[in-house]
């Protein structure tokens, strides 16, 4: 019952994040990659169910898919696209955890309550996208409320297991399918390339949430703390926190920094979220990185 | 500040050197660091290793170092035993004698003689010496003085906590023989602490104490020496100046050692100590005893019961007063139902009319007055009386009582000489305008100068036309009180026993004179009452072998019922009594005599004691600045600003920010919370004065909202109809809750009956009866006519609810409205007044109260009336505005609002109509 009540809050805080913004349509920034999409009932009449454009072949371009075909109609080489590459499925997965249960004031967020309302506001505006939707690791998706609850309750459960990672290894991740990540992803940087790497081998469409507090940034503290890591049981005392907070900063922001660049180099996404910031900007900034650039996209 | 800290001391200043421990706590207090602060923090990981930049640990905020230091200070100085104005040692050795002066006049300085004999026993306890304490008035019921010792100081102390001034003066003899009953060995040092008086003897007490060995005489500063008040003996000034004629004059009496100029404040109090008056004296040395006069309206007068020096507790600065103060009994004879029954006709009833604002009257048989021993009777034209009652009447003459005698038909018909009359009289009356006579009345003559009524100014406009004339006679001149202007006596008196006979020769009502319709009546009674009250109770508490105590003064001016050790007061010596200890000053007598025991009345002449002491005492003065032991007020500071040290702890180690925004808020809420209250009693008196600037149509809220817009929506439309087809232009329409507002600002109140009133509050029905008595109409509208029978019987909901509100009001009786009732013809002409329904009876008043010009206080029916004319409006009619879909409304709607009209027209214009309607006809009769 409680349980229920939790994901009906969720759900609720999730679409109140979500009610205010244009519906959020996961089109490919290119159409090879195919990222995200949101188009399929807005083709021109006359196109197949199956066929979903023709495209010039450029380098990378794998040639299996050239059309050999259409490509022998004309001088230029085209590659077909297919409906069934183009259909997305994205999976979410949100770090749960002491750590993430943890605000630094009472008017902030729980991080954890932030990462898990952003995630599910971007599972809403898919599933309005007519995306299919689904919880990393279960393999399972769809486009209905009742996997938005599903998707809920999922959170809710890793909220309890307290991985401040995702699982990278036999992960049922359909190829091509997209991975959104929420997660204050404060674990050593090795652990966190680990994960990424593994994670990169299947599928290369992927969104960093990371959520962090802003006490987290600026270490807001002064005078002699103890700090004691959240469910961790490490324990730094800091005589002086105000005098270390430069040191801190520019750890942290290195911290940052490593993660940004390791997702552009794996090609990912990334959208940093402070707790003092609203939800919406976030989640505008997300709808930024898939608005589609003005002249690309399908013709 | 100087001052503060020469006059401080430390008992044990060897640990004043902790304090140079400070700079080492100081220092410790530095450099152990404060407690960490703990914080749960997810990015713990990345503090790892960071160094802080500082190489030593942070210190300690310097205001909790500071406040540790304060603390820590305190403490050293509390345990260094500081006395702020410490006592000097105790002169000479041996052991130390109190004499504590506890006589009357102490309770004026008590609290200085207490604290400097605490003072001494605290020193003598330091120095262990042994104490003897003796007093110097006997305590209550006791002979002599008390005398104690040897004691140890913490024995003395409770004793002389015990001692408490008493009332009457301290009796140095006796205290004189107590102290060589002191064996000591050795010298005795002797403080005396006195009251600076010198009541009797008071230099052989000194001498007794200086034979074993040295005295110290400790007086109250100047201004501080007893005061006492005194009764001026002559309570009737006798000067001509009438305006000091009922003053009653009190004297407040002082040693010649006063300060110049001190003043005195004197309370006269009534009843429960009601003060009554209060007057300012400046005393100076020279011209003591000072004189005030209270000049008391009498009603006033007679409630005096004591006058009080005020903020001086002590039994003589209180002068209690008694019946020569108060109001005196005063029998009337005569039938005492007259008086009540029959106004102005017969003698008694101008008498009580005189006498009742100064004297507690009795009106009855003179066997019946004399058995509730009135300090004066008045006799009032009786000729006649029965032997005993004659007999009785002359005892209680002879006893002190004051006996008026007015003259009168009776007296003068009377067979024989009349008894107990101040003169001989002759037989018959003297008419001056009569038929049969010549003379013209008579004007009194002024008083003379040994009259009683010396002073009363005399109106001109008295006369007398008929008297009875004294037999001339060698004694008369000197029992002359008054004459007319013809020498005639008018009033005589003289003595009997020890009381008083006095007679008016003329009558006490107006048959025979003017006399007893001036204001000279009440005048000459008023001073035969107060002579009742000097020479009655004078001289009548002397048939008493002694007086009861009723009430005594305590030492510090309380009255309070007489303990055991109260004897009665032997009454021949009454008059120059002084209190002693079987008989503290206070009310002494019996029912009906009162008499006041003051210590005022009989001390002797105040003197100050120190210019009748011995050579060589040592003098000395109370002061005002004793010692004060500071350690446990510095203890407590300590402790407070430990607390306040803790408390910032706990709040450093929480992580509480300190912020004053939850303050604000509250603030804020609070300030929500106060002001729409004071906006609302604004608005509502605001909104009552516009009311008043115009014509309202008003309805009584109700607690259905539905029906209360209904009702207005109702009104709204008929204000519409008013202002387009009358010359009744409505303002507005009003919501009045009777509960609140004040109603008398409309012509009429239309109150719909909610089914569900409650019933009303007093305050609402007075508010409502109020508005009704004073011309308002109230239409009671119970919506039910449908259901309704209109016999006046029907029980619907409405119909009971209308009863709850009129249960409790003062209606006149109602009919069912008649034919040709002012309603049917105000302005419109109607058969019926339909509303809603068409069938309801409209109850009117029977017949409408004179004043009400026709109007009904009250108009009852079921018709629904708002509910039509707010119908009428949705429906368009009677709102003729362009744009407007017209669709008429239906008849009965019409007829509802002429009705309203009609209404609205009888509450303002009452009943001028019903004259009007036959105007044409009695014009058609003028025409032929």
């Amino acid at each position: 019952m409680r349980a229920l009540t939790d994901i009906l809050q969720l759900r609720q805080g999730a679409e109140h994040a979500a009610q205010d913004l244009p519906a959020l349509s996961m089109q490919a920034r290119r159409a090879a990659q195919a990222v995200l999409h949101g188009f399929h009932a807005q083709r021109k009449p006359g196109m197949g169910e199956e066929f979903w454009q023709f495209r010039e072949y450029r380098p990378g371009d794998r040639p299996q898919d050239i059309d050999w075909r259409q490509s022998a109609k004309t001088r230029d080489v085209y590659i077909r696209q297919k409906e069934w590459h183009t259909t997305q499925s994205c999976f979410f997965w949100c770090a749960g955890g002491a750590g993430m249960d943890w605000a630094s004031a009472r008017r902030l967020m729980k991080k954890g309550d932030a990462a898990r309302i952003l995630a599910l506001a971007l599972a809403i505006l898919m599933q309005a996208n007519e995306e299919r939707v689904g919880l990393l690791g279960t393999g399972e998706t769809g486009r209905s409320g009742q996997m938005l609850d599903k998707i809920g309750q999922g959170f809710l459960d890793y909220a309890k297991d307290g991985r401040a990672l995702p699982p990278s290894m036999h992960l049922h991740l359909p190829r091509h399918s997209s991975l959104v990540l929420a997660g204050d992803f404060l674990s050593p940087l090795i652990d966190i390339q680990d994960v990424f790497t593994n994670l990169s081998t299947r599928t290369d469409n992927v969104l960093i949430l990371q959520v962090l507090d802003p006490a987290e940034i600026d270490l807001p503290y002064a005078g002699r703390v103890a700090f004691f890591g959240a469910g961790t049981g490490e324990k730094e005392i800091v005589e002086d926190a105000a005098s270390v907070r430069m040191a801190y900063n520019t750890r942290i922001e290195a911290h940052i920094g490593e993660i940004q660049a390791l997702c552009s180099k794996l090609g990912w996404s990334y959208v940093l979220h402070q707790t003092d910031r609203p939800l919406e900007a976030s989640l505008l900034d997300v709808r930024g990185l898939f608005e589609p650039e003005k002249g690309s996209g399908p013709r | 500040m100087i001052d503060l800290f020469s006059n401080m001391v430390f008992l044990h200043p060897v640990l004043l050197a902790g304090l140079l421990a400070l700079p080492v706590l100081w220092y410790i207090l530095r450099v152990t660091p404060p407690a960490p602060r703990s914080v749960t923090f997810p990015a713990t990981r990345f503090l790892a290793g960071l160094v802080s930049e500082e190489r030593s640990p942070r210190h300690t905020p310097w205001w909790i170092l500071l406040l540790r230091l304060l603390t820590a200070a305190l403490v050293i100085l509390a345990l260094a035993g500081p006395v702020y104005n410490p006592a000097q040692g105790l002169r000479g050795s041996g052991p130390v004698r109190l004499v504590m002066d506890n006589g009357w006049a102490t309770a004026q300085v008590w609290d200085l003689e207490q604290k400097a004999a605490e003072e001494l026993i605290a020193q003598a306890g330091r120095e262990a010496r042994a104490v003897y304490i003796l007093t110097t008035a006997p305590a209550q019921g006791e002979k002599a003085p008390q005398a104690f010792g040897p004691l140890t100081a913490s024995q003395a102390l409770p004793i002389l906590r015990g001692l408490t001034p008493v009332p009457w003066p301290s009796d140095y003899k006796e205290a004189a023989a107590l102290a060589e009953k002191t064996s000591v060995s050795g010298s005795l040092t002797t403080f005396w602490f006195s009251d600076g008086l010198d009541e009797g003897d008071l230099f052989a007490f000194a001498k007794v104490l200086q034979g074993q060995g040295t005295l110290h005489y400790i007086a109250p500063p100047p201004a501080r020496l007893p005061l006492l008040l005194r009764p001026a003996r002559d309570v009737v000034d006798q000067t001509p100046s009438a305006k000091k004629d009922s003053g009653i004059r009190i004297a407040v009496d002082a040693t010649r050692s006063i300060p110049q100029g001190l003043p005195a404040v004197v309370q006269a109090l009534g009843e429960n100590n009601a003060v009554l008056d209060i007057q300012t004296l400046t005393l100076n040395p020279s011209t003591l005893p000072g004189m005030m006069s209270f000049d008391l309206p009498p009603a006033l007068q007679n409630q005096l019961s004591a006058f009080r020096l005020s903020g001086l507790t002590s039994a003589g600065g209180i002068l209690l007063g008694d019946d020569t103060m108060c109001k005196r009994s005063v029998g009337i004879a005569g039938p005492a139902e007259q008086t009540e029954t029959r106004p102005l006709v017969g003698p008694a009833y101008y008498l009580k009319r005189a006498m009742e604002p100064f004297a507690i009257l009795n009106v009855g048989e003179i066997d019946t007055l004399l058995k509730q021993k009135p300090s004066m009777i008045v006799l009032p034209d009786i000729g006649a009386m029965p032997g005993e009652t004659l007999e009785l009447l002359e005892n209680w003459v002879k006893k002190g009582g004051l006996l008026v005698r007015f003259a009168g038909p009776r007296m003068s018909e009377a067979d024989g000489q009349p008894y107990l009359s101040p003169v001989r009289l002759r037989a018959g009356e003297r008419s001056l305008a009569g038929s049969l006579s010549w003379e013209a009345p008579q004007k009194i003559a002024p008083f003379p100068k040994e009259s009683p009524f010396f002073g009363i100014s005399i109106p001109e406009d008295v006369s007398v036309t008929q008297q009875v004339l004294a037999d001339p006679a060698q004694d008369l001149d000197g029992k002359v009180w008054a004459r007319l202007e013809d020498g005639t006596p008018l009033i005589t008196g003289a003595p009997l026993g020890r009381g008083v006979v006095v007679l008016v020769h003329t009558s006490a009502d107006p048959a025979w004179s003017d006399l007893a319709l001036s204001g000279l009546y009440v005048d000459l009674l008023k001073r035969l009452t107060r002579m009742a009250g000097q020479s009655g109770a004078g001289a009548s508490h002397q048939n008493y072998a002694a007086l009861d105590p009723i009430l005594v003064l305590d030492g510090h001016g309380n009255l309070e019922p007489p303990k055991g050790f109260v004897h009665p007061l032997p009454a021949p010596a009454a008059e120059s009594f002084v209190p002693d200890s079987t008989h503290p000053p206070g009310l002494y007598g019996r029912e009906g005599l009162h008499y006041a025991l003051n210590l005022g009345t009989n001390l002797p002449h105040l003197k100050y004691g120190a210019n009748s002491l011995p050579a060589d005492v040592v003098h000395g003065v109370y002061e005002a600045r004793y010692e004060m032991d500071l350690m446990p007020y510095l203890l407590c500071a300590a402790f407070a600003l430990f607390l306040l040290d803790w408390a910032i702890m706990i709040a450093l180690m929480s992580g509480i920010t300190f912020s004053l925004r939850p303050f604000a808020r509250a603030a804020s809420v609070l300030v929500l919370f106060a002001l729409p209250h004071h906006a609302w009693a604004q608005e509502a008196a605001s909104s009552s004065m516009q009311y008043s600037e115009g014509f309202y149509l008003a309805y009584v809220r109700t607690s259905d909202p539905a029906l209360n817009a209904a009702t207005r929506e109702g009104l709204e439309a008929l204000s519409q109809i008013l202002n387009t087809r009358t010359s009744v232009e409505p303002q507005g329409v009003a919501e009045v809750d009777p509960e609140i507002d004040t109603l008398a600002f409309f012509p009429i109140l239309y109150w719909a009956v909610d089914p569900g009133q409650e019933p009303l509050s007093g305050k609402a029905l007075q508010n409502i009866q109020f508005y009704l008595d004073h011309g308002g109409t109230i239409l009671f509208d119970t919506r039910d006519a449908d259901v309704n029978d209109g016999s006046g019987y029907s029980n619907t909901q409405q119909a009971q609810a209308l009863r709850r509100i009129t249960a409790t009001l003062s209606i006149p009786p109602l009919i069912p409205a008649p034919e040709g009732h002012v309603l049917h013809k105000s302005f419109y002409l109607l058969e019926t007044w339909p509303g809603r329904y068409d069938k309801g009876t409209v109850w009117v008043e029977q017949q409408s109260e004179t004043g009400r010009d026709g109007v009904s206080s009250v108009i009852i029916g079921g018709n629904d009336w708002a509910g039509a004319w707010a119908d009428g409006a949705r429906s368009g009619a009677g709102q003729p505005l362009v744009g407007r879909v017209m669709s008429p409304g239906t008849r009965q709607q019409e007829l509802a609002q002429r009705f309203g009209v009609n209404l609205v027209m009888y509450a303002l214009t009452g009943n001028y109509k019903a004259d009007q309607v036959h105007m044409t006809e009695i014009l058609k009769r003028l025409g032929k």
